[in-house]
């Protein structure tokens, strides 16, 4: 058995009378990739939003590398090696690209206003040393010659290796990505599978959230489905494709969707 | 090998733009020019503050003549009620502003846009009420006297006063460019465009905000403290609507959240009005046109045209990225 990244422990939410996520339970392990599917209205973006702190548990708890992070708010993860993009890409406008990457090192400086003040030669360096590490993240992903480019300049397929830079430049644990694939149009898709397997040949473990059921079943290890707020399956991409109650879920809604 | 990164901005513009301060002095010859002078530096720093608020951090704040007026007041009171000098009282005044801003920034930066807005904008109609109304404290409409700047026992010229200003606004305008070209600007911004995605980066959101309002808060009681100096004098019309108009104005026609807007704004709206003075009574309508005119077709303000290298280009080059942008949607 190898080390667990992330253990989530009957995590609960709920909206009101609505549990959008009812008492779901699943580990990661260390350099595993985890895939988290399932119909529209499952509460996987809920689960993320859970495990990275946008949002409180009503009940349940969320452990990151054996420490309990239930009440951690969601500036404190990214400093601990908990690393996420979002679904709409959340970049920062008024930043150019390499600027954007170089906030995903901002636990590296020393907190606050005055220390930055005083800071002296050693903020100097950082910001040096920043520099250079950003732009390493964004030759990682094959935008180094943008780095001075506006965000409203880039296409949707280059904001996503973007943000993939941005949330990979503290070299985290743990890197979670709410689908990465929407919206991209299939080269831009075959590209980010490249990108994802090297990371994943790199020993990262991951968490994608997923709607397009291919690109997960080729990108991960285990997949975890969720359907109405409960987890329904936990196991490997073979097993999952073929579990009854996983079709169903699907073929359920597909059915829904016809009769509207 | 990875790729050389894009240059980064240099100290050279700050620079010019406080050696040409200096200068003004042996370039301007009467007392009203040398005033001018003084009170677009002023003006300068009250808008650098409220730049680092709002158009770098997005925070809306329009309690900043407040501060304003508290800072004038403060040190004109610390030395006429309680006897302190010159220096005690300004650093008692900053003091006092970062008190009150902190007591006014922990309940109302809960609040986005324009309720928070609205809030501070409350908070100034109080600082103001208090001003004209509490007599026996403030001085009411006639407000406080105080002594001119002395220095080795004799009054400081009109000058040394300028060079006073000059110092005062150089040490704002370091600051302002420091923390903008800073990880501190970086994480300022991202609060600006995206609180959630800043958080997820590891931004303490919370604490930024409160420590970029008490910063702005002590940069206006800086402004105010140079009004004493030059004034001689500080009474209630130091936080009516005038001075928070000015300073939007000045942001907006400089460029928001810009490296020089404020001070390119301060120069428009200081001088404009004394350029326009021959138009008489069409003055101030000319003025709003001039204004009008800016929005229209300066929407970021004088500085998109200076800090832009390749304005052309970047002009040219919109139509591709337009296509870009689309596809993003």
């Amino acid at each position: 058995m190898t080390e667990t990244i992330l253990k989530v422990e009957g995590a609960t939410r709920r909206f009101g009378g609505l549990v959008a996520v009812n008492a779901v339970s699943f580990e990661i392990g260390k350099g595993m990739a985890c895939g988290l599917i399932g119909p529209n209205g499952a509460g996987k973006s809920t689960m993320f939003d859970l495990i990275t702190g946008v949002r409180p548990v009503s009940a349940g708890d969320i452990w990151f590398k054996g420490q309990r992070m239930t009440n951690a708010p969601a500036h404190a993860r990214s400093p601990m090696g908990m690393a996420r993009t979002f679904q709409i890409v959340r970049l920062f406008r008024g930043l150019s690209v390499l600027e954007n990457v170089m906030l995903g090192l901002h636990p590296r400086f020393a907190d606050g206003i005055i220390r930055a003040l005083l800071g002296g030669k050693a903020r100097a360096a950082q910001e040096t040393a920043t520099r250079a590490r950003a732009m390493e993240m964004l030759d990682f992903v094959g935008l180094a010659d943008r780095a001075d480019a506006r965000i409203e300049e880039m296409t949707l397929g280059q904001l996503r290796l973007v943000d993939i830079a941005r949330a990979l430049a503290l070299g985290p644990d743990l890197l979670m990505l709410d689908e990465p694939a929407a919206g991209l149009n299939d080269a831009e898709t075959d590209n980010l599978g490249v990108m994802l397997e090297r990371l994943r040949k790199q020993g990262l473990s991951m968490l994608l959230v997923e709607h397009d059921v291919d690109f997960i079943m080729n990108a991960c290890d285990r997949i975890v489905v969720m359907d109405r707020g409960t987890k329904i399956a936990d196991d490997v991409p073979a097993r999952v494709r073929t579990d009854p109650k996983v079709i169903s879920a699907y073929i359920g809604q597909r059915a829904a969707h016809a009769a509207h | 090998m990875t790729a050389n990164s894009p240059p980064r901005p240099t100290l050279a513009p700050v620079i010019f733009i406080l050696v040409l301060g200096a200068l003004l002095p042996f370039l301007l010859q009467s007392g009203f020019h040398m005033r001018l002078a003084m009170l677009i530096w002023i003006y300068a720093i009250l808008s650098m503050g409220f730049n680092l608020l709002y158009g770098y951090t997005g925070q809306i704040s329009l309690g900043q003549p407040a501060f304003y007026a508290i800072g004038a007041y403060g040190f004109a009171m610390l030395q006429v009620k309680l006897g302190w000098g010159p220096v005690p009282s300004f650093i008692g005044t900053l003091v006092v502003c970062a008190v009150v801003a902190v007591l006014i920034g922990l309940p109302l930066l809960r609040l986005r846009t324009h309720y928070l807005a609205m809030a501070t904008l409350a908070f100034m109609l109080i600082q103001h009420g208090i001003a004209n109304r509490w007599i026996g404290f403030t001085g009411g409409q006639s407000g406080i006297a105080i002594v001119p700047l002395q220095w080795g026992g004799e009054t400081i010229g009109r000058t040394g006063l300028y060079f006073v200003v000059l110092g005062m606004a150089a040490a704002v305008l370091l600051l302002h460019d420091f923390l903008v070209r800073s990880h501190v600007g970086r994480a300022m911004q991202a609060i600006r465009d995206d609180e959630t995605a800043a958080a997820a980066l590891g931004v303490h959101v919370v604490k930024y905000k409160l420590r970029i309002l008490v910063l702005s808060a002590v940069i206006a009681g800086v402004a105010g403290v140079c009004f004493t100096l030059t004034s001689l004098r500080v009474d209630p019309s130091l936080s009516e609507f005038h001075v928070l108009v000015s300073m939007l104005t000045i942001v907006v026609v400089g460029g928001l959240g810009t490296r020089f807007g404020p001070i390119l704004g301060s120069v428009v709206v200081v001088l404009l009005p004394q350029v326009l003075t021959g138009f008489g009574e069409l003055e101030t309508i000319v003025y709003g046109a001039f204004i009008l005119v800016f929005l229209l077709f300066l929407p970021h303000g004088l500085s998109s045209l200076i800090e832009r290298r390749d304005f052309l280009a970047a002009f040219k080059a919109r139509k591709p990225a337009g296509t870009g942008k689309e596809a993003a949607e």
